[in-house]
């Protein structure tokens, strides 16, 4: 994280509290990837990680005006996202559900009411079709695998893949030393490449 | 380090997977020389060029995966907006709020405080009734010579003009006449005024010479306040009666008063007694009123 996002980061949090909605908005566009995908980690749902992502930013809307900023605002947001996530996952094991839906299929009813379909999008648009297509069967291998990666690992690699989210950051949000974190992203990817046969 | 880097590794003579996933992430590995040493070995050895090349592949497969889905960031705001939450609080609100926070306890305490003022100091000598045994009681005689008025203390009040001593017949419960000639000498000092509240329910013991007559009078004051008393006629052989009526605290105060003008002996020390409306704070409250009159033989 760099120290410009950083004061870049105070200076909306204080629009903020200063009664600038558009200020929280701005924070919204910036941050709500990171909180989805630090969901997604912990979730392996897409459902369920956006609805954590959701819940992140109600949270923050609510307890901003007391924030005081000792901590980065980032820091903040990550612990929240990662207590959230966490009690949605004991939440899901108590029920026993855990939905698995095909990352192509699109998720029922936006929210929004615009009923639009969310695809994961390619990272390459340069692919032929027939790329696309290898691309997408792995994309699957690579997340029901994920998804069976123990939790620790899949956390912390689902993490290290988060824009910006420094090993420091991820050691935080997972209250753990540096070198655990470490030691789980490299045992997670060596994992997943096994499983994956790569 | 380089060395032990080389000797920890598990084949070929290769870096750790830890140490080739660190060398994904630039930057992970401790120092530079660790750095550079990793690299020339990947340059040079295909098993981990292959290797590092699936983490960097699966880390953009990884990234993809968790990729937000589109429009993430709208239905993020709408659900802020619908979780129907007020726009933000700015300071001075912040201010406002915490101070009618301050004031609604405050206030809250006072009226836990008022109440326990209310229902601690009427119930002062009820406190003492309950802890005491009863029935104890044919009381066959209630004497008394103190002169106390009702506000040096709040023991019986005596007329003036009736000091002798009450002989009082009939059943009468020992607690409604247990504070009578607490204070013989009269010495009692001085209570500071104080506002009280009277109780919901009142009990009051009075003597007087007629009980018929006073049941009379009771009637018609009872009908002037758009009461009526509902009264027990099972002692009326023994010697007295027992009635029961519903009045507001103000106009208690003023039956009390009015009986006692009429003769009538007040022998229960609780309030209101004659006289005492200065200390009494009326609040317009229901109170129910049981009262027994006993004949007395002077």
């Amino acid at each position: 994280m760099s120290k410009t996002t950083m004061s870049e980061d105070r200076v909306l949090v204080e629009r903020f509290k200063q009664g600038d909605e558009a200020a929280f908005e701005i924070l919204v566009n910036k941050y709500s990837g990171r909180a989805y995908q630090i969901a997604y980690g912990v979730l392996g749902s897409r459902e369920d990680a956006e609805e954590v992502a959701q819940d992140v930013f109600i949270r923050i809307h609510r307890a901003l005006p007391k924030f005081r900023g000792d901590a980065e605002f980032t820091t903040w947001m990550y612990r929240i996202a990662m207590n959230l996530a966490k009690n949605k996952y004991r939440w899901n094991k108590i029920r026993g559900s855990k939905v698995n839906i095909s990352i192509d299929a699109p998720l029922e009813g936006g929210g929004d009411g615009s009923g639009e379909e969310r695809r994961i999008d390619l990272p390459d648009s340069r692919m032929t079709p027939d790329e696309k297509s290898t691309f997408r069967e792995l994309e699957k291998s690579v997340r029901d695998e994920l998804d069976n990666l123990p939790d620790i690992y899949r956390e912390a690699l689902v993490m290290r893949n988060v824009e910006e989210m420094s090993y420091e950051d991820i050691a935080n949000a997972l209250n753990c030393k540096l070198g655990t974190i470490k030691s789980r992203i490299a045992r997670g990817r060596e994992e997943l490449r096994k499983r994956l046969g790569l | 380090m380089v060395h032990a880097m080389i000797k920890n590794s598990y084949e070929h003579n290769c870096p750790t997977p830890e140490l080739l996933s660190d060398f994904c992430d630039c930057g992970a590995v401790d120092s530079d020389l660790e750095m550079t040493a990793i690299a020339r070995h990947v340059d040079a050895c295909d098993v981990c060029r292959r290797t590092v090349e699936a983490y960097r592949q699966l880390d953009r497969l990884v990234a993809a995966v968790c990729k937000p889905p589109v429009g993430l960031e709208k239905r993020i705001l709408a659900a802020v907006k619908a979780s129907g939450q007020t726009p933000v609080d700015s300071p001075w609100r912040l201010r406002v709020f915490r101070l009618v926070q301050v004031a609604a306890v405050v206030a809250v305490l006072a009226l836990a405080a008022a109440a326990v003022m209310r229902y601690m100091q009427p119930d002062k000598d009820v406190t003492l009734a309950e802890n005491t045994p009863e029935p104890t009681a044919q009381i066959a005689t209630v004497e008394t010579d103190t002169k106390t008025s009702p506000d040096s203390g709040g023991a019986v009040a005596v007329d003036e003009t009736h000091p002798e001593r009450l002989r009082a017949t009939g059943s009468v419960r020992g607690n409604d006449v247990q504070a009578v000639g607490i204070d013989r000498n009269g010495a009692r000092a001085a209570a500071p005024v104080a506002q009280y509240y009277l109780p919901t329910a009142v009990r009051h013991v009075w003597t007087t010479s007629d009980l018929q007559q006073s049941r009379r009078l009771l009637d018609a004051l009872a009908k002037a306040n758009n009461g009526v008393i509902a009264w027990t006629d099972a002692g009326a052989q023994a010697g007295s009666l027992t009635g029961k009526i519903q009045l507001e605290d103000g106009k208690l105060q003023a039956l009390v008063d009015n009986l006692h003008s009429r003769g009538l002996q007040l022998v229960s020390p609780s309030l209101p007694q004659p006289g005492t409306g200065a200390k009494v704070k009326f609040t317009g409250q229901a109170i129910t009123y049981d009262l027994v009159l006993v004949r007395a033989e002077q």
